[in-house]
């Protein structure tokens, strides 16, 4: 790894805003040209881009992380499967030779993403919920401990504890139910990887 | 019962278990693969939803990519975050409105001179005279590049032509090399921002410069130009392009006439396979 993309690397790690924008104006506009050859947008090259960053932040904080590639050919890879997985999801667009070519997602690396689609589900479905439940579960998430929620909030404990329970039990049920968090969980598993999604 | 099994996932994920309880309930989640599964995705949701690294990052990220939009206020944002006065505070929203307020006085005191000092070119911002760079014509001059401090906006804040107005998306990336580790493009004419001269509406444009690090065998690329118009920009929908070629030594020069009426210009070079960017900059054409 040159020292260029180590610091890359450690700025995603130690989120430092300066270099995640030079990040930005560097690589994005490659990111841009990929996906607007396979429909895609500015904004859907903006998340795009912001998803591959945050699976290169967990891929990067593992013991052992090599980079093997340029650090662009690398964003770009996570970039091309991401954006694979939901042209295939939505659209079931024909995807393009150039999105089909490049730099190869390993199994660990294909792990990560499915991680975050994973977090990105839960998030999805956190914001379904009613604004009451919202707050208490995000403090709750945030690991304030319920007594302090309830004595803020100007209820009772036992009020914050049934409603947070319930609240919870409500999310489960909302991810549960979605098929994607099934397909996600099959896929992460790694015994699953293979017979799934056929990758790039 | 299951109000008490809610406790005991708290706790256990908290980490406030004893030993001797985390063992037993690490024992009865191994017995009890539904309990396992609502352990690992309580697990989960603490990660995705409340405080962590990463959606620190994410809160970041989001604040960045901000800059990245559409927004008419980009430039200005971007000039006030490259003063190194990065605000964090929430201070930035009133600053921009000052310096637009400002900026909107010196524009109508600048109109207000215009009208009775001199006629000429009102509307179009004047070109500074600056040393020439490398290898650029001795009649080419350099107009003001985007500005990177606030004092700087104020002062040049001036009445532009609208097809002078610059395009903040492309002006973003202006000066930005797009790869990293493999090659890139190095430009040496014209300049960045130079001023062009047309003859009858006609523009013989040339271009010159060479790659740096290895090319990938078979590599070929394109060069769009576009006006200042955004949405033909937003559509990808250049006013010309070419082919670029470069040679074995890495060099390449490209010549096409354009038919280019006074105005702001940008042209991007872009990999003919992937789309990617690799070099954008722009001219003005007087």
């Amino acid at each position: 790894m040159d020292k260029k993309e180590q610091h890359f690397i450690e700025g995603i790690l130690s989120n430092n805003p300066r270099v995640l924008e030079e990040i930005y104006r560097g690589c994005l506009p490659a990111m841009y040209g990929m996906l607007r050859r396979n429909n895609g947008t500015y904004e859907d090259a903006k998340d795009v881009f912001q998803e591959s960053l945050v699976v290169v932040f967990h891929h990067a904080a593992k013991p052992g992380f090599q980079l093997t590639a340029p650090f662009q050919a690398y964003l770009l890879g996570i970039g091309r499967f991401i954006w694979m997985r939901q042209l295939k999801k939505n659209t079931r667009t024909e995807v393009t030779s150039d999105l089909e070519d490049g730099y190869d997602i390993d199994a660990d690396l294909e792990r990560q993403i499915f991680e975050s689609e994973k977090q990105n589900l839960y998030r999805e479905k956190f914001g379904q919920l009613g604004q009451d439940c919202r707050q208490v579960l995000q403090r709750f998430f945030d690991r304030e401990p319920l007594q302090s929620i309830a004595l803020d909030m100007g209820f009772t404990a036992d009020y914050i504890k049934k409603k947070n329970k319930v609240c919870k039990e409500k999310l489960m049920v909302l991810i549960r139910n979605d098929g994607r968090f099934k397909e996600i969980s099959l896929q992460n598993h790694p015994n699953t990887t293979d017979t799934g999604d056929d990758g790039i | 019962m299951e109000f008490n099994i809610d406790e005991l996932i708290d706790g256990y994920l908290a980490g406030t278990m004893d030993s001797g309880a985390r063992e037993t309930f690490e024992q009865r989640m191994a017995a009890d693969p539904d309990l396992a599964a609502r352990v690992q995705l309580e697990r989960e949701l603490f990660e995705a939803i409340g405080t962590s690294p990463e959606n620190d990052l994410r809160a970041s990220l989001r604040l960045i990519s901000e800059k990245f939009n559409t927004s008419e206020s980009l430039e200005e944002v971007v000039a006030l975050q490259s003063s190194g006065k990065r605000n964090r505070n929430g201070w930035a929203l009133p600053a921009l409105l000052l310096i637009t307020l400002v900026s909107a006085f010196f524009v109508f005191r600048s109109i207000q001179s215009s009208k009775t000092e001199s006629p000429v070119s009102p509307l179009i911002p004047a070109p500074q005279e600056v040393s020439p760079p490398q290898q650029t014509a001795p009649a080419e001059k350099i107009l003001p590049q985007t500005p990177s401090q606030p004092g700087q906006a104020i002062q040049k804040s001036r009445p532009v032509a609208s097809a002078y107005v610059p395009i903040p998306k492309l002006e973003t990336y202006i000066g930005s090399y797009f790869r990293s580790g493999d090659f890139r493009f190095v430009v040496n004419a014209p300049a960045t921002g130079v001023v062009l001269k047309a003859t009858s509406g006609k523009l013989n444009f040339k271009l010159s410069g060479k790659t740096e690090g290895d090319l990938p065998a078979g590599a070929a690329f394109r060069i769009l130009f576009f006006n200042n118009n955004v949405r033909d920009f937003e559509k990808m929908k250049p006013i010309e392009s070419g082919a670029l070629v470069v040679s074995t030594d890495g060099k390449f020069l490209f010549n096409k006439e354009l038919s280019a009426p006074p105005g702001l210009y940008y042209y991007l070079i872009e990999d003919e396979q992937s789309g990617a960017w690799m070099y954008v900059s722009k001219f003005q054409v007087d």
